[in-house]
């Protein structure tokens, strides 16, 4: 499984391109969300007959189920692409039809002021899980600005739901390609009291600022910076997981809250702890909700 | 003590910089890319070091962004600053 051949890097490429994308918007506007979802069952299925499909779902799914036979490996393939797909089609019927709900316990949302009462910002730290979007749109609800770390790669056509919206943002996206990685525009986010999104579990291209945690029982690299930022803004952080309840149903979950020490500055051997306990976190809703995890490729080191 | 040798030191202090001394830094070279090579991570610590060491909070960061262009840039920015 970790053969150097097999290893990928992860991207933000689609899988399906911009005009099969189109379609589904189009059908999302003019006959609403089932007759989406149907297609969608047709389209991941015949992905799932792509042997390459089935290996990048293959590298996370082996660790969480451990060897299975090659039905069981087909079925739960499908249900992971499956379950992406939901997802992808849950932003777009949010921007398209404005239909989606989240839904956040009410002591996680007094968790949350209480955490912004302190005046120095909150990192909601995200992953590849769930509808993170769609339960980012439950944010609106709360009187602070949301900024959002966002990437695109080149072949990433997939609509962000607030660019769905014809309207100004509902969100202040913060370029990771911009000026000093952006890593300003965070900090200064967090000085005014705001909230900073951002995914924790993906390294960008040329982030040397990374550390080994171990995750999924393995060693995988994940990004420090943003641990950093928070150190410097002595901002809380909350890992912030959002579980796809059904079909625009989101239910935000607070899987840890913490404060970083301040002046760690940017050592990894002092901030790899506070990494580690953001993956831990990550794990344990893995391993509850295996279908929301969405891991496409490789991310383990070689052991 | 200057003022420019003041950040000098504080920098290579504050952000461990191990492979040069504060003499060795010209004022006019750039801080980031291919002068002095600090990363976006340091220009996070180079904004605590100036409320740390002079006393002043970047807010806006537009006018951080220029002023770390170089010991110069940051110098004037602090000078600016006290008034």
């Amino acid at each position: 499984m970790n053969s150097p051949a097999a290893k990928t890097a992860w991207s933000s490429k689609s899988l399906g391109n911009r005009f099969q994308h189109q379609i589904f918007y189009a059908l999302l506007r003019l006959a609403g969300p089932w007759p989406a979802y149907g297609l969608l069952h047709l389209v991941v299925f015949w992905y799932n007959l792509r042997p390459s499909v089935r290996r990048n779902a293959g590298y996370f799914l082996a660790r969480r189920f451990g060897r299975q036979a090659w039905p069981q490996r087909f079925w739960q393939s499908f249900r992971l692409s499956l379950s992406f797909g939901k997802v992808l089609l849950d932003r777009a019927m949010l921007g398209v039809l404005g239909r989606g709900e989240v839904t956040v316990a009410a002591e996680d949302m007094d968790s949350l002021r209480q955490m912004l009462a302190r005046g120095r910002g909150v990192v909601m730290l995200n992953a590849h899980f769930g509808c993170w979007q769609t339960g980012m749109a439950g944010l609106e609800a709360i009187d602070r600005p949301v900024n959002i770390v966002l990437q695109k790669g080149a072949g990433d056509v997939d609509k962000h739901y607030f660019e769905h919206r014809s309207g100004q943002a509902v969100v202040n996206l913060i370029d990771p390609n911009g000026p000093f990685g952006g890593t300003l525009d965070m900090l200064a986010a967090l000085k005014r009291n705001e909230i900073v999104c951002i995914m924790g579990d993906r390294v960008v291209d040329g982030d040397a600022n990374t550390v080994a945690v171990d995750f999924m029982g393995g060693k995988v690299r994940m990004p420090f910076s943003i641990f950093a930022i928070a150190s410097a803004a002595r901002a809380q952080v909350a890992v912030t997981l959002i579980e796809r309840q059904g079909p625009g149903l989101a239910k935000v979950h607070f899987a840890d809250c913490f404060e970083v020490p301040p002046d760690l500055g940017k050592s990894p051997a002092a901030l790899c702890p506070w990494v580690q306990r953001y993956a831990s976190a990550l794990e344990r809703m893995a391993w509850q909700k295996p279908y929301q995890f969405f891991n496409f490729f490789d991310m383990w080191e070689k052991e | 003590m200057s003022l420019k040798e003041e950040l000098k030191q504080a920098i290579v202090a504050d952000l461990n910089l191990e492979d040069i001394s504060p003499d060795e830094i010209e004022d006019d070279e750039p801080l980031f890319g291919e002068g002095l090579g600090l990363d976006s991570l340091d220009a996070v610590e180079l904004v605590v070091l100036l409320q740390k060491h002079f006393g002043i909070e970047v807010k806006d960061m537009e006018e951080g962004r220029q002023a770390f262009v170089s010991i110069d840039a940051l110098a004037a920015f602090i000078e600016q600053r006290r008034g």
